[in-house]
Formats: structure tokens, C-alpha cells, sequence
């Protein structure tokens, strides 16, 4: 991911928008007014537009702003709350329970955006770069093919060849590997150990092997490949999808616990009119 | 090697809905059902397709993706030939994110719904621990009075505007910091002191950001109900046990206060600080050390240095000065008493005329010579119409008593008038007792006196006193009065009362009251002050500058008794401020001492400074200025209209230590927000008495 220098006028478009309202709540302050009461509602009303991406999505239909506008004014806005919320708080963790929750809630929700931020735009170009173009709800299905071409291919190697070399192999090193998804961490930083060992391997058995054999072996270590392709697929894709289970819900959750929390301190510490 | 595991022809990839929430069970294993699962998540597809007839044959309608059409086609029922078994239709990806969604809304309303029916929401709600001044509160409603009716009534509460002032009353119920109102001043003294604070400011330093942005927005100091400032606009709760919720910012001060200074050195305005008003007891301080202390007739009594009369209070703060006894004693304390009050005095009158043309006066004594009447009898016979009558005449003839040998008839009868009132308030005096002078100042004074003030006021004088007073100046007065009002002649005797001579060589009465009392000296009955502190003379000058203008014959007190010249000279010390929206004199008896439950609004500590100030010691803070008109001052009752004969404190003086590089300084290094007394909650501790040991 790289900085273009219009999402630096944005970003400093936004620290401005901040900072305009860190002024404004010490000049409420200094007329002793509850600032807090300010910066909270702005902050409220914040998540609820942010939330209101989520509802955008849902409904495509909508003759509104595409969604990659909303994407845009979402991840803006995001770090907007971001900086009214440390407004909010004072730049210091609150005491009480409550607030505490909701605090370690918004710093959750605020570091999956991030988090979501950096891998869409990241591990998409990833995917770009390295293998074929899969449909995420199909790669179980890719999983189930290739593994049945490699028994396949190795029931066919012993009935060509007349040697089990290769259905050894196949048996002692990749049947397993090829069951399920795998090496779902290393795929994320792509650190690429396992392919390398699985190299190794290959080619520490290709040296035993006759010309025949060999030939059946590229084969299954061009299913290998794809294999462990698969799995880097898969990996980036699942967690494109999966870190809005945390972003999503927590951040409901959070709302709720905000909604709670306005009742409670206007309630306590001043009415809302 | 090189293939693709994924197809996106139409032929060979069936279409997938990403917003579907269920997907069929046989996905992973590459042969899903068109059909797919309802929205319940359960499968609904019986067989790889569903027929159609064209004509009178039914077609299979199987999609090349899933194989193409079956070679043994429909059954002639029309149904599918290859039946497919139900699947176990999975979630979405969308479908498992959204019920994340609601377990997790759910989880937390849970959470809530416990915590606000429960004990435990006491403590999930609350913000924070509470300041260890407070930490013995356990109970949320002692504070908030939104708290009492539970969740329900708390959402009610978010619009109610009347639970600041309930909390601010809360608040107030223990620390006894008034009504909330700033610097515990009403609204017309705040607007007073504002103008006279804008007036001051000359300079117009530049101000914060926050400042001018709450100009710019209009954003007036936030109030209450009756222009109360809620106690927690400065002091915030709920910070920890630590937190010094009493600890403010010179930013707070600067809410109302928005004349923003640039600092204390450069621009903090003094006014008349320290001297803002007259001092109680009037002490000329040029006068005593540059006159009177180079006399080398007192230099012997004269204070070595400034602490000789002034001494640090308890607390540091206030320099106070010593007794009269110990400071003022050797020079001023004989002078004290060495003049009497006359109380009683007989005005000479020509007794030899009165004799000659027999007139109807009684007796007088012949050699009684006062020319004037003391205020005290003003006041008895005040209310003697004769008299007033008669000596009005006297004073407005310019009669002279003591020769009446060429009087008019109506000069001989004013005269004779004026002998029988006296005489008569003597009678008075005696027959009544305490309830006719008690009577007459009541009347005089306009209002009810105690009888404490009426002891003190009469000296506490003997019966025997005025009994000696009327056998020595009227022997036959009990008859003569009453045969005079009566409507009898009373003859004037032909021997009139002599002068009363002790019989043998007996001490003067003046000299056997030197250290105070009462004495008769000839015609005059007198009281010698005791000296400093006398309740006698004291208890005339209170009646006297809280009555003067409640009758002339108080005038006339008040004349004689705020005097410098008056016996005991009390006011040349002792100042007298007229209250302003009382009317009531108060007459400075002491100085100032601060009450230790008193936080005024500007504080200084001695103490801290003295190691700080050089050999020019107090001199360094508070220069003489020898031509101020300091006792001009005192001249009126107007406590606020004062010249110190101590020059204005020069800010510099200060600025010099308190500055940005050596002592910074806040405001409320110096400054108390809540000005007044508070004296401390005191505690109602039930005696355990034995009820039936009480009734019995």
C-alpha cells in the first residue's frame, strides 16, 4: 500500500476537521460547558454515518453514491472519529467500567478498520500478482479436485511404472497436506517455507526416480503448486472476509453501549436541551 | 504443467449470489444443485432437473455446467430419472457474519438489562471511583438525584433540566458553599464588580484560540437555574481516588473572567489591594513613627520594630495587631479617663428673685451654677411638654437664669418651669425606678432596649446614688412634687437648701472614684470612665450612632458622645461604618481579625515571605506615604472611601519573584473562587438520656 498525495490532503483535510473541534470543545470548556456533551454527539453521529456504509452495501439497489465513494468517505471519516474520540476522552483511558468498554470497543473497531484498510488494499494486489482468479466459495471445491488428481495420478504412476516410489512419497508427504487448507499464517506474511520444503523434498526423491517416474513426478509437483497456490488464495481471501466478524459486530455492539452511555450521562450530568 | 482451476464460461461455471445466505451442501464437492436452499437454510432441490414438456414429451432440462441433458431423459410421469439426495445446506459467508452481528448485540442488551436491574449496575455504570473526599459515599442517588427511579426514570432524566440544581443542592447540603452563585455574590454585585474590572483593564493582551472562538460563536458562560454554576463545571468526579478534584486551572477562572491577563508580572491589575477599605481602628501611622516616636518624650515607649505590634496569625496569613493595653497603653491610657460625664447637672437659677417676688418655685438649691443640661436629662424630659416648652423659650430669649431681677413674668414663669421638671424628673427617678429611664430611651432612640443595653446605659448607677442626689440638692422633694401636681401653691422657702458639706475631713468623692464609679460633685451628678473599655461610655456611643437621627434630644447625644473631645475619646480610635443596606452603625471596637472560616477572595501568607524580604523588612511591601490624608478618611461613616497612609502596593514588588523565570503563579495561588464563611459541618450527636429519670 502506498501514499498518493491525494489521500495526504484528505488525511490532513481531516486532521484540520480534528483539530477545529479540539479548539471549539476548549473554547466550550473555558464557558464551562460540558464539551464533552459536544464531542460525544459529534462522535455518535460519526459511527452512525459509518454505519451507514454497512447499510449501503446491503441495499445496492439504492440510486445513492456508489459504494466505493461511501468506501472512501467511510475510511475518511473512520479516522475523523478517531480523532474527536481521543477529543472525547481526554487522551486518557476513562476509570470508569462502562466507558472503559466502550473505549477498548471503539479502539477494536478502530484497529480492524485500519487492519481492513491495509489488507484490501495489499493483499488484493497480492492476489493479483500471484495465481489464477478464484471465487472464494469455490476453493473447497478446487481443494476436493486436486487432491483426487493426485491419487489419480499416483494410483496411475504404480500401474504405469510398476513402482510405488512415487505413491510412497505421495503417501508419506503430501496426502495429508492435501486434505484441507494449510499453512494458512505463512500465506498472510508470505514467508513461502513450506513450498520451499516441499521443493526439497521433490527433488531430493527425483534423483531415485527413472525417466518414466520422473515424468509423473513434475506432474504431481505441478499439483503441488497449484495446491499450495490454492492455500495462498485462500488464505487472503479468508481473512478479506473474516476480520469484518470482528469489525462488524463489535462495532453494533459498540453503538448499543454509546446508546446506553448518552442516556447515562445526560441523565447524570445534564439534560440534552 | 500449467491449467486453471477456475472457469468462468457459463457453460462450465454456474453463477453465484453473493448476498445469498445459504449455499448448498455439495458445493465443496463440485456438484451443487441449481436450485440451491430456501432462505430457511434447508434444501429443496429432489432431483438434478425438472422436465419440461414440449408437445407431448417431456424434455430434460439438466444445464451443460451440471453434465448436459441424461441419455435416459425424464420418466414418463415427467419427473427427474436421477434423483438427487437432500444435502446440509452451509451458511454464508454473509449469513455467519450477520448472526456474529446479532449475538453480539444481544450479548451486550443482555449485559445492560442485567446491569440495570441488578447491584451490579451500581458499579458497571459508574464512571469512575470518586475522590477519596467522597469515597465514603456508596449510595449514587446521595449526588445524583437522577438516580433514585432506576433506568426507566434515568431516560426521563436526559431531558429534565431541573437536575442540575437538585444536584447542585446536594452538593451544597454539605459543603456549605451558598446557592452555587459565582464567588458567592448576587447578580447586581457581580455586574458592579465586572464593570468596575472592565474599567480597570487597559491593556488588551492577545487572547487563546479558545477565547476567540467562544467570542466568535457567542458562547456565553454556561448557568443553571438562578445563574447558579454547577459545582461540577469545575469540580469533575469520578477521576480516581487520587484525583484532586479542588485543583483549577487558571482557564476555569478565565470562563467569566475574560480579560485575559498576559501574565501575573505583565498585566495583573492591584486596584487598592491591599488597602481596599478604612482601617477599623484608626492608626496614623506617619503621624506615630515620623512625630510622636521621635518626641524624646516617648521615644522610651516607642516599638523597636513593626512586629512589636504586629504578629502573624495562626495560619500566617494576617498580620494583627495587640491590645490596647499592650501597644497604646503607655501614652494613651491615662488619658482614657480623666474626663467624668456629668449626668445629672442643676442649672443655676436667681433663687434670691424668686424669693423676693414670692414665687411658687419651691426649693433650689441657691448656689447650683450649670449653664447646660447634659444630653442624659435631654432625654428624660423630653417628653415634658412644660419643660420643652419653657426652655426653648429660654434658649430662644437668650434668658440668663442666674439674674432674673429684671425677668418679664412670662421669663419668671419659663424659669420656674424648668426648676419644677427637674425636680420632677428626680422624683420620677425615684419613684419609678429603671422603667422611666428604660421609657425615655425607648422614646428617644426609637426602639426596644435590652436590659443588658439599659444597665450598661445607666452606668449600672445605685439607687443609693440618686437617693443622695435628691437629700442633698432637694430635701423636701417627695412633698414639694406632689403638692405641685396636685395644682398647690409651693411656696419658695425662705431657707433655701445649703450646700452639702461632709461632716469631718473626708476624701474628695472625685478622688475616691479614680479608678472608676459614680460621684457627686456639688451640683452634679458624674461618672468617672473605668479606662479603656468602658461599657458605660460605650454603650452611649452605640446608642447614640445607631440613633442619632431618631429624635433631637439623640442628636444631641450623638453630638457629645462621637467626639474626639468626648470623655473617652472612643471614635479618634475606634472607627464607625455606617451599613449601607442595614442603616445600623457598627462601631470597629477591634480590628480586623479574620474569621478561620472565612475564605476570602484574595488571600496573602505572610509567612512564606519572610525569609524572603531583606533588611528593608516590612518597608519592602508597604512604604509610609507621608502626604496621603489618612485621617480624612475617617471624617465619615463610609468605610470604602480610604486613603492608606501606606502607599498603593506596586505590582512590580511582587513581579519580581513571581514571574515566568523564578515563581510561576496561578490564580488561585492568590484567589478563592468560593468567598464567604463556611463553617465546617458540625455533627448532631444524640445525648443517651434516661427519658423517665428526666420525668421523674
Amino acid at each position: 500500500m502506498t501514499l498518493n498525495s491525494r489521500m495526504v490532503w484528505r488525511f490532513l483535510f481531516v486532521v484540520v476537521l480534528a483539530a477545529a473541534v479540539y479548539v471549539f470543545s476548549e473554547a466550550l470548556n473555558i464557558r464551562l460547558w460540558t464539551a464533552e456533551f459536544a464531542t460525544g454527539w459529534i462522535l455518535l453521529g460519526g459511527m452512525l454515518l459509518l454505519t451507514l456504509l454497512n447499510v449501503r452495501k446491503k441495499v445496492p439497489f439504492l440510486p445513492a453514491v456508489p459504494v466505493r465513494y461511501w468506501l472512501v468517505f467511510h475510511l475518511y471519516l473512520g479516522w475523523f472519529t478517531v480523532g474527536v474520540f481521543l477529543i472525547h476522552i481526554d487522551f486518557s483511558m476513562p476509570n470508569g467500567a462502562l466507558e472503559l468498554t466502550i473505549a477498548i470497543l471503539f479502539v477494536i473497531v478502530a484497529l480492524s478498520g485500519v487492519f481492513g484498510i491495509f489488507i484490501s488494499r495489499s493483499f488484493a494486489k497480492r492476489l493479483t500478482r500471484r495465481g489464477e482468479e478464484l471465487i472464494y466459495e469455490r476453493i473447497p471445491l478446487f481443494r476436493h479436485q486436486l487432491r483426487e488428481a493426485a491419487d489419480d495420478l499416483c494410483a496411475f504412476s504404480v500401474e504405469k511404472t510398476g513402482s510405488t516410489s512415487i505413491a510412497e512419497f505421495y503417501m508419506n508427504h503430501l496426502q495429508a497436506w492435501f486434505r484441507g487448507p494449510r499453512d494458512f499464517i505463512e500465506h498472510l506474511f508470505e514467508l513461502n517455507g513450506r513450498i520451499f520444503q516441499l521443493e526439497r523434498a521433490f527433488d531430493d526423491v527425483n534423483r531415485y526416480l527413472n525417466d518414466d517416474e520422473k515424468e509423473q513426478l513434475e506432474e504431481l509437483r505441478a499439483l503441488v503448486r497449484k495446491k499450495y497456490d490454492l492455500d495462498y488464495s485462500y488464505s487472503l481471501q479468508r481473512t478479506l472476509k473474516y476480520w469484518l466478524f470482528i469489525h462488524i459486530p463489535v462495532t453494533y455492539a459498540l453503538l448499543v453501549l454509546a446508546v446506553a452511555h448518552v442516556v447515562l450521562v445526560h441523565a447524570f450530568t445534564g439534560a440534552v436541551l | 504443467m500449467s491449467f486453471s482451476l477456475q472457469r468462468f464460461d457459463y457453460r462450465s461455471s454456474h453463477y453465484h449470489r453473493p448476498n445469498q445466505q445459504w449455499i448448498c451442501g455439495r458445493e465443496a464437492l463440485g456438484n451443487p444443485c441449481r436450485l440451491g436452499p430456501d432462505n430457511h437454510g434447508d434444501c429443496r432441490t429432489v432431483a438434478e432437473c425438472e422436465p419440461i414438456k414440449k408437445g407431448d414429451r417431456w424434455s430434460c432440462t439438466r444445464p451443460d455446467t451440471a453434465g448436459g441433458k441424461c441419455s435416459d431423459g425424464p420418466l414418463p410421469d415427467g419427473s427427474c430419472c436421477n434423483k438427487v439426495p437432500k444435502c446440509a445446506p452451509q451458511p454464508s459467508v454473509r449469513n455467519q457474519r450477520g448472526r456474529t452481528v446479532r449475538w453480539a448485540i444481544a450479548a451486550v442488551v443482555g449485559i445492560l438489562l442485567i446491569a440495570g436491574g441488578g447491584s451490579f449496575g451500581a458499579t458497571f455504570f459508574n464512571p469512575g471511583p470518586v475522590s477519596s473526599g467522597h469515597s465514603e459515599i456508596e449510595n449514587c442517588g446521595s449526588c445524583h438525584s437522577a438516580y433514585s427511579g432506576g433506568p426507566v426514570a434515568w431516560v426521563n432524566h436526559m431531558f429534565d433540566d431541573l437536575t442540575e440544581a437538585k444536584d447542585i443542592a446536594n452538593c451544597v447540603s454539605c459543603h456549605a458553599m451558598k446557592d452555587g452563585l459565582p464567588h458567592n455574590q448576587s447578580s447586581g454585585d457581580l455586574a458592579d464588580l465586572t464593570k468596575k474590572a472592565k474599567e480597570r483593564v487597559t491593556s488588551k493582551p492577545s487572547e487563546p484560540l479558545p477565547i476567540i472562538v467562544a467570542s466568535a460563536f457567542n458562547i456565553d458562560v454556561r448557568e443553571s437555574e438562578h445563574s447558579q454554576v454547577a459545582c461540577r463545571s469545575c469540580h469533575q468526579e469520578h477521576q480516581g481516588l487520587t484525583a484532586d478534584i479542588s485543583q483549577l486551572n487558571d482557564n476555569q477562572c478565565q470562563s467569566c473572567h475574560t480579560k485575559v491577563l498576559e501574565s501575573f508580572s505583565a498585566s495583573h491589575p492591584f486596584g487598592d489591594y491591599p488597602y481596599p477599605r478604612r482601617t477599623r481602628l484608626q492608626f496614623d501611622h506617619v503621624g506615630h513613627i515620623d512625630k510622636y516616636f521621635q518626641d524624646p518624650n516617648n521615644v522610651d515607649k516607642a516599638p523597636e520594630t513593626c512586629r512589636s505590634c504586629h504578629e502573624p496569625d495562626d495560619q500566617g496569613k494576617l498580620m494583627v495587631i495587640g491590645g490596647f493595653d499592650e501597644n497604646c497603653s503607655s501614652c494613651h491610657g491615662e488619658f482614657i479617663a480623666d474626663k467624668p460625664v456629668a449626668l445629672i447637672v442643676l442649672p443655676g437659677i436667681d433663687m434670691l428673685t424668686l424669693q423676693d417676688i414670692e414665687a411658687e418655685s419651691g426649693e433650689w438649691p441657691e448656689y447650683a451654677d450649670a449653664e447646660e443640661l447634659t444630653p442624659f436629662m435631654q432625654i428624660l424630659l423630653s417628653e415634658d411638654e412644660e419643660f420643652q416648652k419653657a426652655w426653648t423659650f429660654i434658649q430662644d430669649e437668650g434668658m440668663d437664669l442666674l439674674d432674673l431681677e429684671d425677668a418679664s413674668d412670662e421669663e419668671l414663669e419659663a424659669a420656674q418651669a424648668v426648676a419644677w421638671s427637674i425636680k420632677g424628673m428626680i422624683y420620677d427617678m425615684l419613684t419609678e425606678g429603671p422603667d422611666y429611664i428604660k421609657d425615655r430611651l425607648e422614646s428617644a432612640s426609637g426602639r426596644e432596649l435590652t436590659a443588658e443595653e439599659l444597665r450598661e446605659l445607666v452606668g449600672a448607677i445605685p439607687l443609693e446614688t440618686i437617693y443622695a442626689v435628691q437629700t442633698r440638692w432637694f430635701p423636701n422633694l417627695y412633698e414639694e412634687v406632689e403638692t405641685h401636681r396636685d395644682g398647690e401653691s409651693v411656696a419658695t422657702p425662705e431657707e433655701l437648701p445649703e450646700e452639702f458639706e461632709a461632716a469631718g475631713d473626708i476624701v474628695d468623692s472625685a478622688d475616691w472614684v479614680g479608678t472608676g464609679g459614680w460621684f457627686i460633685e456639688g451640683y452634679s451628678l458624674n461618672y468617672r470612665l473605668t479606662g479603656h473599655g468602658d461599657r458605660f461610655v460605650r454603650a452611649w456611643t452605640i446608642l447614640a450612632a445607631n440613633a442619632a437621627k431618631s429624635s433631637e434630644s439623640m442628636a444631641q447625644v450623638a453630638d457629645a458622645v462621637i467626639s474626639v473631645k468626648a470623655p473617652g475619646g472612643c471614635v479618634s480610635c475606634h472607627s464607625i461604618d455606617h451599613g449601607v443596606d442595614s442603616g445600623d452603625s457598627v462601631i470597629n471596637w477591634k480590628s480586623y481579625k479574620a474569621d478561620p472560616h472565612e475564605t476570602p477572595f484574595t488571600e496573602f501568607v505572610h509567612s512564606k515571605h519572610f525569609s524572603l524580604i531583606g533588611d528593608k523588612g516590612c518597608s519592602t511591601c508597604h512604604v509610609l506615604d507621608s502626604e496621603a490624608d489618612y485621617k480624612g478618611s475617617f471624617a465619615d461613616f463610609d468605610s470604602s472611601s480610604y486613603t492608606s497612609n501606606f502607599a498603593p502596593l506596586e505590582p512590580a514588588t511582587c513581579a519580581s519573584c513571581h514571574n515566568s523565570s523564578k515563581v510561576v503563579s496561578t490564580c488561585t495561588d492568590c484567589h478563592n473562587y468560593h468567598v464567604g464563611t463556611f463553617p465546617p459541618a458540625a455533627v448532631n450527636t444524640q445525648m443517651s438520656v434516661d427519658q423517665e429519670m428526666v420525668l421523674k
